[in-house]
């Protein structure tokens, strides 16, 4: 199935992302030699630079290949499924159940106890958003799920700004504020941990639809003629849904809300895969693991006393994208 | 009130040392995440020793010895710099950068939480926690004292007349109220707080500005060094304010003498009691 030209695409952008994914091994917040850590920790030193390169650049990156490549993928599966450029990991509402389940965190205090609580937080968050999801969506179909998807965010939106609202500390308002920007830093192997079953649970769920995808182009009665299950527990759409909804939950839990990627990327790079919903999975997942790379790499290199949040910088970046996007799309339907 | 809750916080959670021990030899490579622990380590360290400091520590808004932090260097609250500095001692505090304090923990670093302080008896003990902490104890006497006699004369000439009332108006509208060291302060100034003694001012989200004009305080005490401009701040600037407290009544205490409980925070009583004397000659 794969073309051969997509299967191009896709080498080409995996050694991108591994020359990043070293860059980012490499470069960081400190002038520490990446060289010696690496040397250290193959032969099992422990040493300072050790420590940064493996314990805490080495899972900051991996999370940015994981969380872009899943909000990529999940981007260009969605936009598929419903065929509407505009829809984005955000739609189904998981992303805001992962941003309340974590604020709840903050204001409960329980992040006393441990850094991890937060993520742990924000995941049982987006599995209630997931269950909750599904449970509405049930037998239903497309625009079913769409407002479903709205109305679960608006619902978690709205609980999350009355949190907002009730917290009594500015200290832990400004707190909250700033992780709902979405940021890597500080991200460890635990919060790999905490992200990483869920995501690759929810991408083989995903992957599973891509043939299903390239038939739905046709329309929902062509690509059910073509013997696939749409709705229903094991059909298409639940299988994608609990995908996208478990992967990006993960996602959301551990670096909070970055948005953009699922919604551009899938958009530059749909016109390189020949407009075929399946090919388009994988370039996707590579895509977004550049763009949060290269963010990441910004945010470590800008150094104006505040830091600056990934989540700012993807959507400082994606907008001007789309904006080009859409106006080479006029362009060429005039 | 926010004080009050952050105060709460840490008489619940209690964390005391937990670097735990005393270094016998003075530590050499100083870092710290806690704008208090900052202070204190310019009072106590060698600046040879000091190999990073908060952000906040050179911003003269947030610390009373701002000018000593120039040209000592800044880190950013991340473990990469933490861990990057290669520091033998860590402050952190309980509530700013704790990612990168549970970092610097696993990473076998010693860190040492300074809690937020709730009273002036707290001053030597900051201090201690800090000296302790670096093997400076010889130096921490050597402030401590003049600190402690300072104090002593300050109770000793407390003004007679507990008439006068104040209230320390924050951004924002948050008020001051008992069980913090804005408090003690304001008491060992001569005045009684305000807060406390009217249901008014017990609102959890600030005291709206009508209720400061409607149960008028002999001494409204204001912060007027914060940077930049808010919503929040602007409360302070309203001119309904200046009508209702005119020059006596009001009184300017920058924030930095006694956000931490520093030798420094006695300023802020002698400012007060200068304010006291000008409101009893009226």
């Amino acid at each position: 199935m794969t073309h051969p030209s997509s299967r191009g695409l896709s080498v080409m952008l995996a050694a991108v992302m591994v020359v990043l994914l070293g860059f980012a091994l490499w470069h960081g917040e400190s002038e520490i030699s990446a060289w010696h850590g690496l040397c250290d920790i193959m032969a099992g030193r422990s040493s300072v630079a050790a420590t940064i390169v493996g314990q805490l650049r080495l899972p900051r990156a991996l999370l940015a290949v994981v969380i872009g490549g899943v909000l990529g993928c999940s981007g260009a599966a969605l936009q598929g499924y419903l065929r509407n450029p505009l829809a984005d990991p955000g739609v189904l509402g998981v992303s805001s159940g992962a941003a309340l389940g974590a604020v709840c965190v903050f204001y409960t205090g329980l992040l006393r106890l441990s850094v991890v609580m937060l993520p742990l937080g924000g995941l049982i968050g987006a599995l209630i958003a997931v269950m909750l999801l599904v449970g509405l969506v049930g037998r239903g179909g497309a625009v079913v799920l769409l407002l479903a998807g709205a109305a679960l965010s608006s619902l978690f939106a709205a609980l999350t700004a009355l949190t907002l609202n009730l917290v009594q500390n500015p200290y832990a308002s400004f707190e909250i504020a700033h992780w709902l920007m979405g940021s890597l830093t500080d991200r460890t192997f635990q919060h790999v941990l905490i992200c990483l079953p869920g995501s690759v649970v929810g991408l083989v769920l995903v992957a599973s639809t891509g043939r299903a995808l390239d038939a739905l182009v046709l329309g929902e009665d062509v690509a059910r003629s073509m013997g696939f299950i749409l709705h229903g527990w094991r059909g298409v759409q639940t299988r994608l849904v609990l995908g996208v909804a478990l992967a990006v939950g993960s996602c959301t839990a551990v670096s909070g809300a970055i948005g953009f990627v699922g919604l551009v990327i899938p958009h530059l790079l749909r016109p390189l895969t020949g407009y075929q919903p399946s090919r388009l999975l994988v370039p996707s997942f590579l895509g977004g693991a550049i763009m949060l790379l290269v963010a990441d790499d910004a945010v470590r290199a800008f150094n104006w006393g505040v830091e600056l949040q990934i989540g700012v910088l993807t959507a400082l970046a994606g907008a001007p994208l789309f904006l080009y996007r859409v106006v080479t799309l006029r362009r060429s339907t005039l | 009130m926010v004080k009050a809750i952050v105060l709460g916080a840490v008489l619940l959670l209690g964390p005391g040392l937990s670097g735990g021990g005393s270094a016998l030899a003075a530590s050499h490579r100083i870092a710290s995440l806690n704008l208090c622990a900052d202070q204190i380590i310019f009072m106590l360290a060698d600046r040879s020793d000091i190999v990073g400091l908060s952000p906040l520590a050179a911003d003269c808004a947030n610390t009373v010895l701002c000018e000593l932090a120039r040209g000592l260097p800044s880190m950013r609250p991340t473990g990469e710099a933490v861990l990057a500095r290669q520091p033998d001692v860590v402050f952190s505090s309980p509530f700013t950068a704790v990612a990168a304090t549970a970092i610097a923990r696993q990473a076998g670093l010693k860190t040492v939480d300074l809690p937020i302080a709730e009273s002036l008896a707290d001053v030597p003990e900051q201090i201690r926690i800090v000296a302790r902490a670096i093997g400076r104890e010889d130096r921490a006497e050597a402030i401590i004292a003049p600190f402690r006699a300072r104090l002593a004369q300050l109770q000793r000439t407390m003004p007679a007349d507990r008439r006068l009332t104040a209230l320390v108006y924050e951004a924002h509208g948050f008020v001051v109220h008992k069980g913090s060291l804005a408090d003690e302060v304001l008491t060992l100034g001569g005045f009684r707080n305000m807060a406390d003694e009217q249901s008014v001012f017990r609102g959890a989200n600030g005291v709206p500005l009508e209720a400061l004009i409607a149960n008028r305080a002999d001494l409204l005490v204001i912060d007027r060094s914060a940077k930049g401009y808010s919503l929040a701040q602007a409360m302070l600037e309203n001119p309904v304010l200046r009508q209702a407290y005119p020059a006596p009544h009001q009184l300017d205490v920058p924030a930095r003498l006694w956000l931490c409980a520093l030798p420094q925070t006695l300023d802020a009583v002698t400012r007060l009691r200068a304010a006291h004397a000008r409101l009893e000659a009226q």
